[in-house]
């Protein structure tokens, strides 16, 4: 069954804006999860632990 | 949520490939190190036997790809022979691009649909992202002048973000949080990307049978490409491509590929499942995911839903880069996407296919860095070596040399060599036994052509090797490539432009060749095919982006193209007459007149 055949029916809640403004019809997109949870250390349990060795960064500042 | 099924051909396949790829990187490292023991083992030839044992271990993966597609056949794909119930929408993310030829694309697959009574189960959505305000007024134009042709109103939408947030994928989850539930399918194409109507409604179809695919991708040919090195693009991508795509899709089980255009998506899906996160940091590693589409793909697999990537779908087209300074930019902001997967390997659920689709993509170009690595070593080898012992038996009076290793480096190389030419050779073999050469002008011509391309391709190699090596230095450093906008046109560059984008790859060169000369001159003919084509690299460069004769690199799209691609073409020089775009006419008539 095609959503649209619900909403977007003659004179249906869907409202379709003159000169192209985009249809109204609100979708959920939940924010998903890539990075496992910091541990108390602050490590990520999941993180390529090699990528420390091979990039270089700059020196922090904020122990000076 | 949709269920596993079996994947038991495919992991036949990726199995066997894995094995083939195994066995010749051992077999290389075996030789290599056979080689190096002939005057004593040393350092230097263990890690050269590594380096040659990672190389051809991903020359393998490959041929074997290739091999794949040239031996096996995927299953013909379900598809929904009713009528069309569902929706579709056509969404075209657009960032600083020239609208009128983006729009024109829009009017005439519309035009396309509607001649086939479709017109209303498909919208078109142009999602503009674009920053610059006198882009973004033509943009503005150039909408009412398409609504206009197409009497669009309420089936062709344009809107402008305040801010890009998130860059493409940011643009695609935006329009789905506003309007997604209006959709079952959106089919997401590039700014240049076009299709055909049957090629949408048989996508629709595919989708509408399977109800558990959550993503189903085509493989685009490249169109319009002008420069030599645009024909040779376009060539590989029509000749070669189909091939490596059916080995792919032979390998891929439930876990295929997206990538980021000329692909349809669940909406329901793709909302479900691709809400990207910001990663962690600062980028090149962190921030915005750049290589969305690797990652898209991933998270649909881990939620269930089919990946798909149908090498049999034809009618899809894009465009490719016009010269080699333009692909190396864009292989720039590829590097740092590819690169940053590597934060994503570990990645809490992901199929194990998927993080293996991950390593590919980063040893796509650590393999550059590999290849250099190991010339390094090769160079400094004799500084390391101890020096040879001419008298090694006590007592002996007559010199005895050691046993000659040139043999086995020759066959090694014969061995790699062969790792990148057998497959496209097979390949033109399969073309001509298949009946697939006539559309590349019938067998002699396809044949000029493979030899034609391959000699660029060795001649162009070490030259994207320094672009490579420079890309994965500058994002392991931290630098972030920004999110440029891509270069379309012609490509035309000229000498002193090609030399300013290219003066430190003929420097290195130089000092390549000096320094094997000084420390290694045993190994000058080895390092010249690298060395010489790194200082010839500005003429290479614009030679290559010379316009090419349109006979070359004949495919079945410049000896015949689609109605569609022809239309494409004459919207084009009519509507230039129009509006406000009398300084690109120049551009847009080279396009409509060389194209084909």
């Amino acid at each position: 069954m095609s959503m649209i055949e619900t909403s977007m029916v003659p004179g249906s809640a869907l409202e379709v804006h003159l000169r192209g403004a985009l249809p109204v019809a609100p979708m959920a997109m939940p924010t998903q999860v890539l990075e496992w949870p910091r541990s108390e250390s602050g490590r990520e349990p999941g993180r390529f632990s090699l990528m420390s060795l091979l990039v270089w960064r700059r020196p922090s500042r904020a122990g000076r | 949520m949709p269920a596993d099924g079996p994947e038991g051909p495919a992991f036949l396949t990726r199995s066997l490939a894995l094995a083939f790829s195994l066995c010749a990187g051992f077999g290389a490292f075996a030789l290599f190190l056979n080689y190096g023991a002939g005057d004593g083992l040393d350092a230097t030839d263990w890690i050269r036997s590594l380096l040659i044992c990672i190389s051809t271990f991903w020359l393998a993966w490959g041929a074997a790809q290739a091999l794949a597609g040239l031996t096996t056949r995927p299953p013909l794909p379900p598809r929904d022979t009713g009528p069309i119930t569902a929706r579709t929408v056509v969404l075209v993310p657009v960032y600083n691009e020239d609208p009128l030829a983006t729009f024109a694309r829009v009017a005439v697959m519309d035009a396309a649909l509607q001649s086939q009574g479709l017109a209303n189960p498909f919208h078109f959505a142009i999602l503009s992202d674009t920053r610059d305000d006198q882009i973004a007024q033509r943009e503005d134009h150039w909408f009412l002048r398409l609504l206009d042709k197409t009497r669009g109103d309420g089936r062709i939408f344009y809107r402008r973000r305040a801010a890009n947030r998130g860059r493409k994928a940011g643009n695609i989850s935006d329009f789905i949080t506003a309007s997604g539930a209006a959709y079952d399918f959106a089919i997401i194409l590039d700014a240049d990307s076009l299709m055909e109507a049957d090629t949408m409604v048989e996508m629709v179809r595919r989708m509408q049978a399977v109800p558990d695919l959550g993503l189903l991708q085509t493989l685009p040919k490249v169109i319009n490409a002008q420069s030599r090195f645009g024909r040779m693009m376009q060539f590989s991508a029509a000749f070669y491509s189909p091939i490596f795509c059916r080995g792919l899709a032979m390998m891929q089980g439930r876990t295929g590929p997206f990538w980021g255009h000329n692909a349809i998506v669940r909406v329901r899906a793709f909302a479900a499942s691709c809400g990207l996160p910001e990663l962690s940091g600062d980028p090149p590693f962190g921030g915005h995911i750049l290589s969305h589409d690797y990652v898209e793909a991933a998270l649909l697999a881990r939620a269930g839903w089919i990946v798909r990537v149908d090498d049999d779908l034809e009618g899809s087209y894009e465009e490719g880069p016009g010269n080699m300074v333009d692909h190396a930019k864009r292989d720039r902001r590829w590097c740092q996407g590819n690169l940053q997967h590597a934060r994503l390997l570990l990645a809490p659920g992901l199929k194990m296919w998927s993080r293996f689709v991950f390593l590919q993509g980063i040893l796509a170009y650590l393999s550059s860095l590999v290849w250099l690595a190991f010339l390094g070593a090769s160079i400094a080898a004799p500084l390391f070596s101890p020096p040879v012992d001419y008298f090694p038996i006590e007592g002996w009076p007559f010199p005895v040399l050691p046993p000659s290793e040139a043999l086995k480096a020759i066959a090694l190389g014969l061995g790699i060599v062969g790792l990148l030419f057998i497959p496209k050779f097979l390949i033109l073999a399969d073309a001509a036994g298949r009946g697939r050469a006539p559309g590349f002008g019938g067998v002699a011509r396809a044949t000029a052509s493979v030899v034609g391309e391959l000699l660029f391709t060795s001649i162009a190699s070490p030259v994207f090797l320094m672009y490579q090596t420079r890309s994965i230095l500058q994002v392991m450093l931290g630098s972030d490539g920004g999110w440029p906008a891509q270069s379309r046109g012609d490509g035309r560059m000229e000498f002193a432009t090609a030399w300013a984008a290219s003066s430190w790859i003929v420097i290195t060169g130089a000092l390549g060749l000096i320094l094997t000369h000084l420390l290694a001159p045993n190994l000058l003919l080895w390092i010249l095919p690298v060395a010489g084509p790194m200082m010839l690299a500005p003429a290479i460069i614009a030679w290559s982006s010379g316009p090419a004769r349109p006979s070359s690199f004949a495919t079945p799209l410049t000896l015949a193209p689609s109605g569609l691609m022809l239309e494409h073409r004459r919207l084009l020089s009519a509507w230039l007459g129009e509006g406000p775009d009398a300084p690109h006419k120049a551009v847009v008539r080279v396009v409509s007149s060389r194209a084909g």
